[in-house]
């Protein structure tokens, strides 16, 4: 149980009372006073005041910033080990790290309390992620925004208001991005010139032949060498070269190799001429010995396949792996990628896969691999014999690359080398290496689509008022401006001022010769660059508090559950002042949450409120967890939306607690073919029911969770309970102090990690906090760092960049919690986890309420916590439950 | 700044226009040459390295008994030994108000308290370079330059966009590609200068036209959100006073560059060492007099064949990680033994070298794992006039921000005090 004893405040609050942030009290318990006497106020009494340090004069109740700032000091120069000094007398261990506890978490309080905005939303703009939807929404294009800052990461939402900012560089980010996007629009309205059309590549006639040629070539080339190594072998047997061989071989002891040998062949007499077999100099005929081809046997025998007179096999290395689709004009607009494909009979699971991307041209001599990571992931389930049209959408940008290769998946993130190992044991057993997976029948690229929404908004306008007669140029264009600002700005009308200075910029792009659809493009990017589109501004006065007009409440909403602007019906819905009224309201949410637009809350939110940033921390070892590539963390983090997505569409059994032990996944085929479930072919994602005895279901059931709380390498406890403390039982440890001692006494040590971590007990700074921390993470500890099941674990050192198993032993997952019941393995943890549903919902409550309100959770929200919180409580905690309460709230509406 | 627009006027009228090309291959210094001639010195630069993480306690620092001039060099810092008449390495120094353990740059240059403005989580002031650049910036083309890396995020730098925060303590971007440092300082803008003229005037009048609206947003703002705004009207007027100077400098054609065109992709000690070679060639052509550069950790490790995360290695223990960090510092420092020598070898107008003329500074909050006192610090250059030479052993916990002001005055800037500082350190000052 939480201990609320030095928080009267807020432990009045629990017990169901409800209190302004003005009258908390952030108080550090009195009986510690007796702890300062004994081993502070020798030195730090109003007398002595040791550098210039007076604790006797340090209220307990801190209600400013300075007390505040001389606690923080207190509380480092103990963490440090610093005070009390070492020839003074010392508290107990146990007593100093209660102190500690308390003290760290009273200043995570009253930095709370101080912080408190009082409720105050503070404006805030678009930020990075609103930025592009709005964009999209305005004007269909989908803008590369990585240039603009990503917001958040200061411990807040990125729709907090008071922690955005905004600077000169960005402003000419919105110019610049602004532009690209109007261009766009113009060069889409070409559309209808642009004939649509399909693309098909048939690569038995684009590959086969190649790889036939090549096979030709190697032959040919080995022939030759032949030829030559016969003459070389008769002049080696003269004494004077046998001399010269002895020579070499005082520096090279390899030089008897055949792999070597030849390549010494010019500095022998009487040898014949490399040239003359077609050859540079004698390395280079050295290397047509057939003895030294890696992919010759590869090659003759993905030729002898049968079906390769309509398709071909795609190969994991060496050789042509990827099918490459370059039509020779593609203008911008969406496309739709289709490959006709199956996998040859037997192949496991883990290689039925394709990914497509744009072919990489970086490195000229390798015809292979993509260029960055692929666009998308799919897994194949037809056959050779009854193959399957896998359809993949792409849009085509102004920038983006007219060029795409499909490929088998690479594992490993495409480390070649893992590969090419592989190979060469494979080969060893069956003389050729990796067994053919994937036969491609065709591509097929057709577009550009037409694509709904690109009528709506600027479009319309566009057509309505471009072309006209000369004389009225000047009002189609002010009548263009008009129309974009008002939807631009959500409804609100720009300064009549704003349009003439638009105008003008437009005249006098006109003057300089650009024409009328050139000149008026300066103007229309200038409005989306113009504080109206990008702050959410609503009016008001700090002293009287309002209730926000049904457009403002229009706009609130739609950033809320969509990210994006209000559309049509919401904006109707506003104009007939029919919104606020409580049962349109959950209507609204019901239909919001229904439309996919609501994917953008789900994946904003749920990545930060679950701080799933962590899962793109590091770059996993690709020996130690070599099916953890690329793609499967992709499937990972959309698992964990997947299952917050389930939730929240599904009204009725929608229970928040499943987040925390269910008895399905939401997995596609590569996460079920990861956690080894049997039975689920595809892309889509779909609720799987699990055996009975399954560690999966649930957020710690996910491979996402658990990579998360490890560095890539290993597993971390630490990581992993700090997380369940903050995100699942809303028990946050404070911040990790600085200038705590590390204690690398038993670091590198070949012993089990939960023994490693024992030496957090040993000091009292570090106990303070992992004496909760440690064990949860403990009962984790049979996910490895990939979040695959594990029964032992291993003590590892890496030997010239591979790993050595040291010692093994079996994983023990049993603990307590502190102060808490105790747990005999995981599945048991997972159980009193479980059981902590109110607790969960409460940081859940906090989390949406902060992201929603664009403003830190603050004391003052305490009311509406509550109030949120009873609603959802009667409907078991229904997701959608918390939503529509939230949104229904008078608070929802105040500015 | 008016001086030079007159002389510019006045040059125009008699036609002494095409003058200024001849004037500008004298030290690539076409505006300053007025006041040049008065001082009759090269201008004093100013350069700040941060490098997030911080460094090997156990081999980084030297032995805190052996101060002086004749001090032993550490093992880190070895491979600045040829230099070591020429830069100071200060310890004992900290920022009080730091408790964010990952945030190497975050208040490294600013000492600032994240909490001193209440209701509000994150709060920061000006970094020192900018303060800097405020004095030294009039007479460049780019006021302050700010690079950086594309790691920032994992390599401990904490929040920021680079090492420096405006006079608001609002971040400045940086630059994360050499290339583009290199187009920025170097690329010559071949339109005709009409035109380029006619570009300036529209971008005032864009932002003529965001002002009307700014201003009718602005009505009806309560005090929280019209501050708020306000970021935006200063964003606004940053971009005015950046399009004055690009008026100001529109018939002056940029510095030819004195470096190749950096490869693209370059990543970790590559990215460095071209960074590096792009400071000097940005202060050697007088294109600006102030950088600061946030520096690549994890992309250095990773460049250095190490595996393990930038944050994993920083909480190294005996073994691998342990021997990865040291490496990193070892590298560190010869990268910055090369920027010396660079920095020696490159002459002013008057004979002396640009050394002699530069305040360098190279550290971190983070002294090493979460520990975030004795901030690692080394200074070099002759430009602030400090005491090279030395191992300089502060009281602890003796306010960075002093090291920063001492610098500050040694450059000719008189501020009172900079940050939470609490004076000038007099051991410092030659």
């Amino acid at each position: 149980m939480r201990k609320f004893s030095y928080l009267v405040g807020t432990a009045f609050l629990w017990l169901g009372g409800f209190a302004g942030a003005a009258d908390l009290e952030v108080e550090l318990p009195a009986r510690y006073s007796a702890l300062l006497d004994s081993y502070c106020l020798d030195c730090h009494d109003a007398d002595t005041q040791k550098g210039k340090v007076n604790l006797e004069a340090l209220s307990f109740h801190i209600t400013t910033i300075k007390q505040a700032e001389l606690w923080q000091k207190v509380l480092n120069a103990l963490n440090a080990g610093e005070m009390p000094p070492e020839k003074k007398p010392q508290p107990k261990n146990a007593e100093k790290a209660d102190f500690l506890d308390d003290l760290a978490q009273t200043m995570v309080l009253a930095r709370k309390k101080l912080s408190d905005s009082g409720g105050k939303i503070t404006m805030r703009r678009l930020n990075r992620r609103e930025y592009y939807n709005t964009i999209e929404s305005l004007t269909g294009v989908n803008l590369d925004v990585s240039s603009l800052p990503s917001d958040g990461g200061t411990g807040t939402f990125d729709t907090v208001g008071a922690s955005q900012f905004i600077s000169s560089d960005q402003f000419e980010q919105y110019l610049k991005l602004g532009r690209i996007a109007i261009d766009e629009v113009f060069e889409r309205r070409k559309l209808p010139s642009s004939k649509p059309f399909t693309f098909r590549v048939e690569p038995e006639k684009t590959i086969n032949p190649k790889n036939e040629k090549f096979i030709k070539q190697v032959e040919e080339r080995q022939e030759r060498f032949k030829r030559w190594k016969k003459g070389v072998d008769e002049a080696a047997k003269t004494p004077e070269n046998q001399a010269i061989i002895a020579e070499i071989r005082k520096t090279d002891r390899l030089i008897d190799h055949p792999n070597r040998f030849y390549g010494y062949a010019d500095r022998f007499k009487g040898t014949p001429n490399p040239k003359d077999f077609g050859f540079l100099d004698s390395k280079k005929a050295a290397a047509s010995d057939p003895s030294r081809s890696r992919n010759l046997a590869l090659h003759k025998h993905y030729v002898s396949l049968p079906h390769r007179d309509t398709g071909t096999y795609l190969k994991l290395t060496h050789g042509t792996g990827r099918v490459i689709v370059a039509p020779k004009k593609m203008s911008v607009g969406s496309y739709v990628l289709r490959v006709r494909v199956g996998t040859v009979k037997g192949t496991p699971v883990s290689r039925r896969f394709i990914e497509i991307g744009h072919p990489q041209r970086d490195i000229g001599s390798r015809d292979w691999g993509l260029k960055g990571r692929a666009i998308s992931v799919h897994q194949v389930s037809g056959t050779i014999e009854g193959p399957e049209i896998i359809e993949i959408p792409i849009e085509v940008r102004s920038d983006t690359l007219r060029e795409f290769a499909v490929q088998e998946k690479q594992p490993n993130n495409g480390n070649l080398k893992v590969l090419w190992d592989e190979h060469n044991k494979l080969k060893k057993e069956n003389g050729y290496g990796h067994l053919p997976a994937i036969w491609v029948d065709w591509i097929e690229l057709e577009g550009p689509l037409p694509k709904a929404g690109t009528k709506a908004g600027l479009a319309r306008t566009l057509t309505d008022n471009l072309a006209g007669p000369k004389e009225s140029e000047s009002e189609r264009a002010r009548k263009i401006l008009s129309d974009f600002s008002l939807t631009a700005f959500r409804q609100v009308k720009p300064a009549p001022k704003f349009i003439d200075q638009l105008l003008d910029l437009f005249k006098t792009r006109r003057a300089a010769g650009e024409p009328f659809e050139v000149a008026i493009r300066t103007p229309l990017s200038v409005i989306l660059a113009s504080p109206g589109f990008l702050y959410l501004n609503e009016p008001s006065d700090e002293k009287q508090r309002r209730t926000l007009t049904d457009r403002e409440l229009a706009v609130r909403l739609a950033y809320f559950l969509w990210s994006a602007p209000p559309d049509a019906e919401l904006l109707a819905l506003a104009e007939k002042n029919a919104l606020h009224k409580p049962t349109t309201l959950r209507q609204q949410v019901s239909r919001l949450l229904a439309d996919s637009r609501s994917d953008e809350f789900v994946s904003g939110f749920v990545h930060q409120w679950l701080h799933m940033e962590r899962l793109d921390f590091f770059q996993f070892d690709t020996k130690l967890h070599p099916e953890f590539d690329d793609s499967v963390r992709a499937s990972a983090r959309r698992e964990v939306y997947e299952s917050f997505a389930h939730l929240l569409r599904d009204p009725k059994a929608g229970r928040l607690g499943k987040l925390l032990k269910s008895d399905y996944v939401m997995i596609n085929g590569l996460l079920a073919n990861y956690y080894g479930i049997e039975g689920v072919n595809g892309d889509e994602f779909r609720k799987v029911k699990l055996p009975a005895g399954s560690p999966r279901g649930g957020l710690l059931g996910t491979a996402a969770i658990h990579a998360m709380g490890s560095d890539g390498v290993e597993s971390s406890p630490v990581e992993r309970g700090a997380w369940i403390l903050r995100y699942l039982l809303n028990d946050p440890p404070p911040p990790a102090p600085p200038n705590v001692p590390q204690l690398s006494r038993l670091a590198d040590k070949p012993i089990a990690t939960r023994q490693r971590l024992r030496a957090h007990q040993e000091e009292a700074q570090c106990a303070s906090c992992h004496r909760k921390i440690d064990p949860i993470g403990f009962g984790l500890e049979n996910f490895d760092a990939a979040g695959k099941w594990r029964t032992t674990e291993a003590h590892r050192t890496k030997v010239k960049r591979s790993w050595r198993t040291i010692k093994t032993w079996e994983i023990d997952a049993s603990g307590a919690f502190y102060k808490g019941p105790a747990f005999a393995d995981y599945f048991e943890l997972l159980d009193r986890i479980a059981e902590r549903e109110p607790d969960f919902a409460r940081g859940f409550t906090e989390a949406l309420i902060s992201y929603s309100l664009g403003r830190p959770f603050g004391f003052t929200d305490e009311e509406l916590a509550q109030e949120i919180l009873t609603a959802a409580k009667a409907k078991q905690y229904s997701v959608s439950e918390f939503i529509k309460t939230l949104v229904s709230s008078e608070k929802f509406r105040r500015k | 700044m008016n001086s030079f627009t007159n002389r510019r006027h006045f040059l125009r009228g008699t036609g002494a226009l095409i003058a200024l090309p001849a004037l500008a291959s004298i030290g690539f210094r076409p505006f300053a040459s007025a006041a040049q001639k008065a001082k009759a010195t090269p201008s004093k630069r100013a350069v700040f390295l941060g490098i997030g993480f911080g460094v090997t306690k156990e081999t980084w620092y030297p032995d805190l008994k052996d101060t002086g001039a004749n001090y032993k060099l550490s093992e880190g810092l070895t491979p600045l030994s040829r230099h070591k008449q020429d830069f100071t390495v200060v310890q004992g120094c900290s920022n009080q108000y730091s408790n964010q353990a990952h945030w190497g740059s975050t208040f490294w240059l600013t000492g600032a308290n994240r909490y001193s403005v209440p209701g509000q989580n994150m709060a920061n002031s000006i970094s020192v370079d900018q303060v800097v650049a405020q004095h030294l910036g009039q007479e460049t083309r780019f006021s302050s330059m700010q690079l950086d890396s594309s790691d920032g995020s994992v390599s401990g730098h904490g929040p920021g966009l680079s090492l420096s925060w405006d006079q608001r303590g609002k971040p400045v971007a940086g630059f994360n590609d050499p290339l583009q440092v290199f187009h920025k300082l170097f690329s010559a803008d071949d339109l005709p200068l009409a035109q380029r003229q006619a570009a300036i005037n529209q971008k005032r009048s864009v932002l003529d036209a965001v002002l009307t609206e700014a201003k009718r947003v602005q009505r009806g703002l309560s005090k929280t959100d019209n501050d708020k705004l306000d970021e935006y009207f200063q964003g606004i007027r940053d971009i005015e006073t950046r399009l004055g100077k690009d008026e100001d400098w529109l018939d002056v054609s940029k510095a030819k560059a004195p470096m190749e065109e950096p490869s693209p992709g370059l990543k970790g000690r590559e990215e460095i060492k071209v960074m590096y070679d792009l400071i000097v060639a940005a202060l050697q052509t007088d294109s600006t007099r102030v950088m600061s550069y946030r520096m690549p950790g994890q992309e250095l490790l990773k460049s250095l064949a190490f595996t393990h995360s930038a944050h994993n290695v920083s909480h190294y223990s005996p073994g691998e990680r342990m021997e990865a960090s040291k490496t990193r510092d070892k590298v560190h420092a010869q990268l910055l033994a090369g920027l010396i020598d660079k920095f020696k070898a490159t002459k002013e107008a008057d004979g002396s070298s640009l050394f002699d003329h530069t305040a360098l500074a190279f550290g971190s909050n983070i002294s090493s794992i979460h520990y975030l006192d004795n901030c690692p610090t080394v200074i070099t250059g002759g430009g602030a006039n400090l005491k090279l030479g030395q191992h300089l052993a502060l009281p602890k916990d003796t306010p960075l921000c002093n090291v920063w002001l001492t610098m500050l005055h040694g450059m000719g800037i008189k501020s009172e005090r900079h940050g939470d500082s609490s004076g000038v350190v007099k051991e410092l000052q030659a």
